[in-house]
Order: C-alpha cells, then sequence, then structure tokens
C-alpha cells in the first residue's frame, strides 16, 4: 500500500484545480477519491506521478471539468423543473386573481383592488420573469434569446404600467409610452426580420406583426394626449378660479349688508367656525397640488396649473387623515345644529362618506370645498336680508 | 459483461439509494467499490457520472452529509435524510415495476420464475 505524502494531495489538488474546476465539494470529492485508489492499487514502492497519470484519463474524456460540467447540468435541471412549476402555478394564480378582481370591482364589492394589485404584482416579478427566464435557457442562439428580451421588457412594462396607473403611482404613463416605443421600434423589427427570412414562419410573422402594429394603434387611441391633458387642466382651474371669484364676490355683498367691511361672518360663530375650516383644508390642497397658497389671477397669468392628483396621495399621512375627519365631524355638526335652509349641501361630495374620500380628484374637492363656503354665505345674506 | 452506460445512467440514483439505506453511512470511492463488489465486477460506477448525482441528490434533500479531515483531505460522508428514505424505498418499487413490465415486453424467459 503506498502511503500518500502532503506533497502528493498538494500535487493531485492543483491538477484538478489546474483544469478549472470551481465547485470546492466536487474538487474535494474527486481529490479524496483519487486518493483512495492510490492508496488501495499503487505498490508501496510504485511511481506516483506515473500511476496518478495512468488513472486520472479513466475520470473523464477529455479533462475533469466535464464532471462539473455535468454536476451544474444536473443542479439547474432540477430547477428547471422547481422554476416551471412556480411559473405555472403563479400564471394560474394571477390569471384567476385578476379576473376576480375585475368583477369585484364591477360589481363593487370589497378587496377588488387587492385582488388587482396583487395579480399584477405576481404576474409583473414571477410569472413574466420566470417565463422568461426559462424560454431564453430553451433556446440556444443568440438572435432568440435577444428577441425574448426585446419582448419581455415590454411585457413587464406594460403589466406594471396598469398596476402604477391603477395605484396612481407616478411613471405609470411613461411606462406606458416606454413600452410602446420598445415594442415598436425594438421588438417588432427584430421579430419581423427573423421571422421573415423562413417560408414556413412568413405567414405567422406579417400577421403577428400587424397585431402588434394594430394593438399599439388601438392602445395609442384611447391614451389622453398630453396636449388634451394640458387642456384639461388648464379648464379645470380655470373653473376653479372662476368659483373662487364668485365667492370673494359673496364675501364682498355680505360685509355690505353686515355694515361691517372685516368680519362678514363674524355675527354667527357657528357658520364662521365651518367657513374657517373649509378655508384651512382648502389652502392646504391647493399647497399640495399646485404649491400655492392662493388662488388668484396671478396663478393663472403665471400659466401654473392645479395638478390632476388624488386626495388619497395627499391623506397617506395620519395628520392629512386626521384633518378630513376633523373637517367632516365640524361640517356634520354644523348641519345638526342648524335648521333645514341654512344647512349646507355635502351630499356626493368628498366629504359625503369617509370612506370614498380618498378616490376623489384634488381638483375637484377644491370645487366642492368653495360651493359649500358659498353656500355658507349665502344662508347667511338670506339671514341678513330676512332681518 | 459490463453494462453500457446508458443502462446505468437511468438507474444510477435508484443504486446510490439503495446503498445508503443498507449502509447507513458511505463515501464516493466507497459506493463505487460496493457496487463493483457487489455485481462481481458488473457494474462499475465511473466518477463522472457518480458525483454529478450525489451532488443534485443533496441539492434535492434527499442526502445529507457530513465531512471527515482525513490529514489534508477531506472526505464527504453521504446518508439519507427522512425524505431520501422514503424515495429510496419508492425508487426499488418503481424500479422493480418497471423490471416486470420489461421482462413481459422484451418477452425474457426468466430462469427465476
Amino acid at each position: 500500500m503506498f502511503i500518500l505524502k502532503d506533497e502528493h494531495i498538494d500535487f493531485i489538488l492543483q491538477d484538478i484545480k489546474n483544469n478549472g474546476l470551481e465547485n470546492q465539494d466536487l474538487i474535494l470529492n474527486l481529490l479524496d477519491h483519487i486518493c483512495c485508489i492510490i492508496e488501495e492499487k499503487l505498490e508501496e514502492e510504485g511511481n506516483f506521478e506515473e500511476y496518478y497519470n495512468s488513472i486520472k484519463s479513466t475520470f473523464y474524456h477529455k479533462s475533469y471539468l466535464e464532471i462539473e460540467e455535468e454536476t451544474n447540468l444536473l443542479l439547474t435541471f432540477k430547477n428547471y423543473y422547481a422554476m416551471k412549476k412556480v411559473m405555472l402555478f403563479s400564471g394560474i394564480f394571477s390569471a384567476s386573481i385578476l379576473s376576480l378582481g375585475i368583477i369585484f370591482k364591477f360589481m363593487h364589492w370589497p378587496g377588488a383592488s387587492i385582488g388587482i394589485v396583487l395579480s399584477l404584482g405576481v404576474l409583473s416579478f414571477v410569472f413574466l420573469p420566470l417565463l422568461f427566464t426559462l424560454r431564453v435557457k430553451e433556446k440556444s442562439n443568440t438572435r432568440d434569446k435577444i428577441l425574448l428580451v426585446a419582448g419581455a421588457i415590454p411585457a413587464i412594462l406594460m403589466s406594471l404600467s396598469v398596476l402604477f396607473k391603477i395605484q396612481h403611482w407616478p411613471f405609470a404613463n411613461t411606462m406606458g409610452y416606454l413600452t410602446i416605443l420598445i415594442l415598436l421600434f425594438i421588438y417588432l423589427p427584430l421579430f419581423y426580420t427573423s421571422g421573415i427570412k423562413h417560408q414556413e414562419t412568413k405567414i405567422n410573422t406579417i400577421i403577428t406583426s400587424i397585431i402588434i402594429i394594430v394593438g399599439c394603434g388601438l392602445f395609442l387611441t384611447l391614451v389622453v394626449t398630453p396636449k388634451t391633458q394640458k387642456a384639461q387642466l388648464v379648464k379645470a382651474t380655470a373653473n376653479i378660479y372662476r368659483s373662487q371669484q364668485i365667492l370673494e364676490k359673496e364675501k364682498i355683498l355680505l360685509s355690505k349688508i353686515n355694515n361691517s367691511s372685516e368680519e362678514s361672518l363674524s355675527n354667527n360663530s357657528k357658520s364662521k367656525i365651518v367657513f374657517e375650516e373649509l378655508e384651512l383644508f382648502k389652502n392646504k390642497l391647493l399647497k399640495f397640488s399646485a404649491g400655492i397658497d392662493k388662488l388668484d389671477s396671478a396663478f393663472i397669468a403665471n400659466k401654473n396649473y392645479l395638478e390632476d392628483v388624488m386626495l388619497g396621495d395627499y391623506l397617506d399621512g395620519q395628520k392629512e387623515e386626521e384633518q378630513l375627519i376633523k373637517l367632516r365631524q365640524a361640517v356634520l355638526l354644523y348641519n345638526k345644529s342648524t335648521l333645514g335652509n341654512e344647512k349646507i349641501n355635502i351630499e356626493s361630495t368628498f366629504l359625503d362618506n369617509e370612506s370614498t374620500g380618498f378616490i376623489q380628484r384634488v381638483p375637484t374637492a377644491i370645487t366642492e370645498i368653495i360651493q359649500l363656503q358659498i353656500q355658507l354665505l349665502q344662508h347667511q345674506r338670506e339671514l341678513m336680508a330676512v332681518k | 459483461m459490463i453494462y453500457s452506460s446508458e443502462l446505468i445512467k437511468g438507474t444510477l440514483k435508484t443504486i446510490i439509494l439503495k446503498l445508503l439505506k443498507d449502509n447507513k453511512r458511505m463515501y464516493g470511492y466507497e459506493i463505487t467499490q460496493t457496487v463493483k463488489e457487489l455485481t462481481a465486477g458488473k457494474i462499475q460506477l465511473t466518477e463522472g457520472a457518480l458525483y454529478p448525482s450525489l451532488h443534485a441528490l443533496e441539492a434535492d434533500g434527499l442526502l445529507t452529509t457530513e465531512t471527515e479531515y482525513i490529514g489534508k483531505r477531506v472526505r464527504k460522508y453521504y446518508s439519507l435524510s427522512q425524505q431520501g428514505k422514503i424515495e429510496s424505498k419508492q425508487k426499488v418499487n418503481e424500479f422493480s415495476d418497471f423490471l416486470n413490465t420489461m421482462v413481459y415486453l422484451l418477452d425474457i424467459k426468466t430462469n427465476f420464475a
């Protein structure tokens, strides 16, 4: 029996490593295996190097690296099945939860948005990435791989863009446009040129290309163009400014009747409290959506416009939510403590229902506040007139 | 007669699992030697097939390992995990069933019938 010395072991280890093996576990396994053979088969006085060289070739055809490659292949193959399972499951999951979410949304049942967000999230971050990773693995030539990546990016972007859009998160529109751009100017040319060459895929390539172009066209038809969007904002801002002007005029009229130039509502503390609460909230919304303290002619002249943001975005923090609750309570208290013709009408406004306040738009909410303020002043004027 | 590597490839995992079931813990070289002895040299596992399979079985959670230092070398002992024990039984049963089917399919006159 041959006794292996440390330098023999180092020699074998180095030889294995020189073949480019990286898997430490495998290297140590092979080392021990070779040592076992040598210790058992080689006579005490045998030539180590000669014997080692004669047995090592029985381990492989070309080099030790084959064993590591085979190991990696088996390990990826195992992942391949697990990935495929996860992909199928996540696909079925998002398709069914999305369908349920849509049904819930149309029926106005609770939980619709959770279902939609969850399914789109799983679709964008689990199903689509897995689908493309697996497909890329199956393809051998580089062109097919690039084509898949060029298809994967717009698919994920599209799904994320819809998710961001319904959640009112930023960059939803940018992602939508980016999807169209990549699809039309990167994916389509690649897809068309690679498919048109072969007789058997020619027709399908043309049909799919037409569907992609028409699909993008339909999408863009539905999209509100930036110009229209701007025009809508201008209109909404002007609308609010006009309401504000009516409010200011109403204040002046009331103070004229009142014979006091300063406080138009001073004689009636109940309406004054509500009026001030509304004013406070309105100013905060103005600050939030346009970054200004006061809506005046200078604002319009400077071509500043109110952003079409959601009230829910403003109410994200604890403090803001408390403000809304406080305002609502003040309005309800006022209506409770006044007679019928003095009540202000909050039906279908953002103050009507505590839970639906979040899904209102800020410009609409500002308009509603101004209208409520006008009502308060008008009630007051009516009281004065009766006197 | 030494069996072709194609024949052995499909049964390698079954062989490893069954051996580990009978011997509790073994290292790579020991597995090749045991198979050689048991089959009178008819089945000779190659290192190029054995170690990839051992690593794959370990990654599947069917095998647990412990390492021992022998001077400068590290010896990795393999044994069955709980899941491996179940899998071992299933693999052997599956192969036995397969064998019966093959006997019938290839119309082999068995001398043990």
